[in-house]
């Protein structure tokens, strides 16, 4: 069997922090958006993960959907590329990120009483799903990140939508 | 403050985040050769650490061309796979449209203008968008050529991929 090539994630530690590029879906269904969670932390946001070396951002997208909820779902054009700088963990992040809106299967489990509605699992980690209403005030009280895509995911915009956003007492250099 | 470029090598092959800027006067485009490598490019460069892109544009404006740019909107966003010298590049590039102080227009001298920044040398052109100018140049990433003289008026995602996928 041939070996599989390797597989490079970009993410980069440099003095100041960590460069890092992701890819992620934006799933919406009745004013709701589909978010995750590694079981271990309290924030949600949205399924996808990190670009590896040599994948365009469409494809780490429909690669990220297969390998967390184990079905295809079928992925838009780009709707919003965000630039942000934020800490996490006493660590800087200068992060590029593209979202895609993506449709899955109508059987996908969909419930609105905030109980999760899939588990997956992504290498070491266990993954929890559910749905969130999309207001920003809903949002804020799950600690859905990043913050910047409050008051835009339930209007996606039909042209792409670059937004730079830098967290609290951060500065851009 | 130490600066770290957004250009680092992957399982030996290189990722590269740049900025560019098209400037456009009067029907052509400003454009940039750097030390006689064969290829031109638009006026940028790669983005650092910490940086936001439409920073990082103006800081390499006033490095390359040595004036100050207005930035305008972001015109395209660009995922570009491509070999170079023997290495294979995953690049990310962002085009802002930029303005240059009024009396920055083609005068017919070629070059326009030569800098000099971090020991390299930056012969500068203005390229007529509608003549054979635009053929003739070895412009990249390669599909600049077709794009430029037909700009989008919003935002555009351009996936540009020579790689051989068979």
């Amino acid at each position: 069997m041939a070996e599989a090539p390797a597989r490079h994630m970009i993410a980069y530690d440099l003095a100041p922090g960590r460069f890092s590029f992701r890819a992620g879906a934006i799933i919406l269904r009745d004013g709701h958006v589909l978010a995750t969670r590694t079981t271990t932390e309290t924030i949600w946001y949205l399924p996808g993960g990190r670009v590896e070396w040599g994948e365009s951002t469409r494809v780490a997208v429909q690669r990220e959907i297969v390998e967390e909820l184990g079905m295809s779902g079928e992925v838009g054009e780009l709707a919003i590329m965000l630039e942000s700088f934020f800490t996490y963990r006493d660590k800087r992040f200068h992060e590029l990120a593209y979202y895609y809106p993506v449709t899955l299967p109508d059987d996908f489990p969909f419930r609105t009483d905030g109980e999760v509605c899939h588990r997956g699992r992504d290498g070491e980690v266990d993954l929890e799903f559910k749905w969130l209403r999309t207001d920003a005030e809903s949002l804020r009280a799950n600690d859905f990140k990043p913050e910047a895509l409050y008051g835009v995911l339930y209007d996606l915009p039909v042209v792409p939508r670059h937004v730079i956003w830098v967290g609290d007492g951060e500065e851009s250099a | 403050m130490t600066r770290h470029m957004l250009s680092f090598p992957i399982g030996g092959q290189r990722f590269n985040y740049r900025v560019a800027a098209v400037i456009i006067v009067d029907g052509h485009v400003l454009i940039c050769d750097e030390n006689d490598d064969g290829f031109s490019m638009l006026p940028g460069g790669r983005v650092e650490m910490g940086e936001a892109s439409a920073l990082s544009l103006v800081r390499e404006i006033d490095e390359e061309i040595g004036l100050p740019g207005v930035l305008g909107p972001l015109l395209l966003t660009s995922e570009s796979f491509y070999r170079r010298f023997d290495q294979d590049f995953h690049e990310l590039g962002l085009f802002y449209r930029v303005s240059l102080p009024a009396d920055a227009r083609p005068n017919g001298q070629s070059p326009w203008r030569v800098t000099y920044d971090e020991g390299s040398e930056h012969r500068f052109h203005w390229v007529a968008l509608d003549g054979d100018g635009m053929t003739q140049l070895n412009l990249k990433p390669d599909w600049l050529r077709e794009v430029l003289p037909r700009l989008p008026d919003q935002l555009t995602h351009i996936v540009y991929d020579e790689r051989d996928n068979g």
